[in-house]
Formats: C-alpha cells, structure tokens, sequence
C-alpha cells in the first residue's frame, strides 16, 4: 500500500456526492472496561466494548450543490467517507450540528462544519 | 449438578463483610462466563439431583475463613452492560441478551444460617450433610384454674382453707421452639403429617420425654431456579410444657394437677379407660429425615 493524498477525498450523502468540502475527519473509539481481579496479578485488563464513532465534515457552502441539503441537523444519514475513489468508510450516521461562518469583513466564502456520529455498525475500507 | 471447573475470577472490591449481633452477612463479586452464570450459581448455593429415589447432594459453599457462612443469595448482571448480543433474541421467548466479551458479574450473598455442627446448642437433631438446621425459641405460659378447696390460708392456728370462689390459678411458664430446616430436597411429608399432634417418645432437644409437643410445619420453596426443582424449607414447632416435680425429674403434656397427691406430687398422668394418654407419643427423628420421591 502507497501513502495516500488527501487530495482525492470526497464525502458522500445519501448517495449524493458534497461538492464543495475542504476536509473531513472520523474518528472511531470503543467504550473498553477495565478491572482488576484476583487474576490480574496486581495489573488491570481490560475487555472490548461497544464500538461508536463520530466525525465531521468542512464545507463551502455551494447553493447549486443539492447534497448539501441533505444535512439537516437530526436527520439519519449515511456517508460515504471516501479516502480515495476505491477506499471508503461507509457510515450511517446521524448529524449533530451544523455551523457556518460568514466573515463579511473578509469577504471570504461561507463556510461550514457538520458534526456527526455513527449509528450502528459502519463498513471499513479495505486496506490490503 | 455441574462436574466441570467453572472459570471464574474475584474481582477488586471483594469481599465486604459486616459482623452484627444477630449474625454476619458476607458478599463477594464474581466475574465469569455469561454461559457459566447458572452452573455458578447453583455451586454456590448447593444442589442436588436424584439417583434413583436418592438425592445426591452439592452442599452449599461457605465463606472461606469466616464460619457459619452459606451464600443466601445470588444477583447476576451483565459485566459490560453497553456491549450485548442480541442475537438470539428474535421473540420474547426466544432468548435473552448475552455478553459474550465481558461475561457476567456475580454478586454472592453469605449469611449466617446455622450452628456449626451443633457447637452453640449440642442437642439439636442431626440432619443429613448438606442440609442446614437453625433454633429459635420463644416463651410461653399456661394458666391453669385449681379448686379453692384444695388450698388453705397459711395463717396459724387455724389455717382456714380457701372458699369455693377463690380458687387460685396457676401460672405455669412453657415455650415454643423452631427448628428450621434448610436445603431439603425431599421433606418428610408423610412423618409430618404422622406426628403431628404427638408428644416426644425420648429426650428432644433437651426435654425430656412428654414434654415437647409437636404443633406442625410451614414449608417454603428455596432456589427454585435450579432444574431439579430446588430445595424446601421446613420450618418445624414445638410447644414445650416441663413441670418440674417435687421430688425430682420433669413431666408435660400427658399430665394434670390433681387435688389429693400420689406420692406427694400433684402432677399425675391422666388416661382414659383404654389407658390412652390425651397425646400420643411419637419418634421425632424421622421428621430430620429427608422423604421419598
């Protein structure tokens, strides 16, 4: 396997692809439980447990872009977090939050960041 | 009844313990396989399976170190609660949750429940190994009314007697007792039912023959969650009347006060014209005995 560049990264919306993204981050955790027992010898273990991620997406904001209104804040989605046009998490998800930031100072383009988390079980891109 | 090592470890935090007056109570916490709960759970608090029409016993396991200590109670949990399986829950009767990961959490309670070996009282009845007897006891009386006639004023030199109307009572202290027997598998139904009524043919728990009389049994369904059914408890009470006589020894049940004494006592056994006392005697060791299938 190559480095990969991000520079091919897409998001995907229900099925439609988010034009205008500047990046996208994931991150995955699981709630491990730790102990110590009269078998640990003095050390803690710990055991899998449930596994939840979250992640979010920055975007400018491209009226034209129809995907774009596929994040409504509450709404079930599914992602496609592409890290290249053949690797890809495949999430659903639903979306926490979506912010936007206007700098009329500036005159930059309207800004945006979506915050999402899984839910349920996600497909990982296969690596090999 | 489980042949197999179960794995299991002690997790941190256990046990507690805390000693009281009226006994100690102990818990320890467990971790082992969510499949290997109910075979735990039976080890801890005893089992016993029929061969043939004989039970064979798993007694119930003390706390180590601290005597008189059975497991009275086991609660089980998930270890991990935020990581089920749910696999097999399709309906509501098709299966439960399961934690394949983290397993369990058993939690043991430990109570005391008995006199080790009689050691507190020597003169209890013997009940088969694995099996468990406490006593209890309680006071009692009895009044009984006597003719006045019978009595006289101590008041020299006449030393009147009593009128009719002034017949004194006699208070005559008595008591009752429980002897409660745990973790049977086959209570002695039909002993039960035999004696009850009876009077004690021999010395009972330290009275003398005729003196204990046998009132009866409450029964109680223990663990019923094992698959062969569980144990009773049979919790067994006696009445005690002893009169202690005046020239020496104790009688009960099978006698009266009577007016003009025989031999000096007032205390003489009654019988009707078979020669049958108001109470039968009978051999309580069989109620300690465990029954037939």
């Amino acid at each position: 396997m190559s480095i990969l560049s991000g520079k091919r990264g897409a998001l995907i919306v229900n099925g439609g692809t988010l034009a205008d993204i500047t990046s996208w981050r994931f991150t995955i955790s699981a709630d491990n439980v730790s102990f110590a027992s009269s078998a640990t010898g003095g050390y803690r273990r710990r055991l899998g447990g449930a596994r939840h991620g979250f992640g979010n997406v920055s975007f400018v904001l491209n009226t034209l872009d129809a995907a774009t209104a596929r994040l409504v804040v509450g709404d079930a989605v599914t992602l496609q977090l592409n890290l290249d046009p053949t690797r890809y998490y495949y999430v659903p998800a639903v979306v926490d939050s979506i912010q936007l930031t206007i700098d009329v100072n500036q005159r930059e383009p309207i800004r945006g960041v979506a915050d999402f988390s899984t839910n349920g079980a996600w497909i990982e891109p296969n690596f090999s | 009844m489980p042949t197999s090592a179960i794995a299991f470890e002690e997790l941190e935090g256990s046990p507690t313990i805390r000693v009281s007056q009226r006994g100690t109570v102990a818990v320890r916490e467990f971790r082992c396989d969510w499949s290997d709960w109910p075979a735990l759970a039976r080890l801890l608090v005893g089992d016993f399976e029929l061969v043939g029409s004989s039970p064979t016993f798993a007694a119930p396991l003390e706390f180590p170190g601290v005597p008189n200590l059975v497991v009275s109670e086991i609660a089980v949990e998930p270890f991990d609660g935020g990581a089920p399986d749910g696999v097999g829950v399709t309906t509501l009767v098709s299966g439960t949750n399961r934690y394949p990961i983290a397993g369990a959490r058993v939690t043991a309670t430990y109570r005391s429940l008995f006199d080790a070996a009689g050691a507190a009282r020597g003169d209890l009845p013997v009940v088969p190994d694995g099996t468990l007897l406490t006593y209890e006891a309680e006071l009692g009386t009895e009044a009984q009314s006597l003719p006045g006639r019978t009595w006289h004023w101590v008041a020299s030199p006449t030393n009147p007697p009593l009128l009719g109307d002034q017949g004194p009572s006699l208070l005559i202290p008595s008591g009752a007792f429980h002897l409660t027997w745990q973790r049977v598998p086959l209570p002695p139904w039909d002993a039960i039912r035999q004696l009850r009524g009876a009077v004690n043919d021999a010395a009972f728990v330290g009275s003398p023959a005729g003196t204990v009389l046998f009132l009866g049994a409450t029964v109680e369904r223990q663990f019923p969650f094992s698959p062969s059914g569980g144990f009773w408890e049979v919790s067994y009470t006696f009445a005690e009347r002893t009169i202690a006589l005046d020239g020496g020894g104790s009688v009960g049940w099978n006698y009266q006060y009577k007016e003009t004494p025989v031999a000096g006592e007032h205390w003489v056994a009654i019988a009707d014209d078979s020669g049958n006392p108001p109470y039968r005697s009978g051999d309580f060791s069989s109620l300690f005995e465990f029954g037939t299938v």
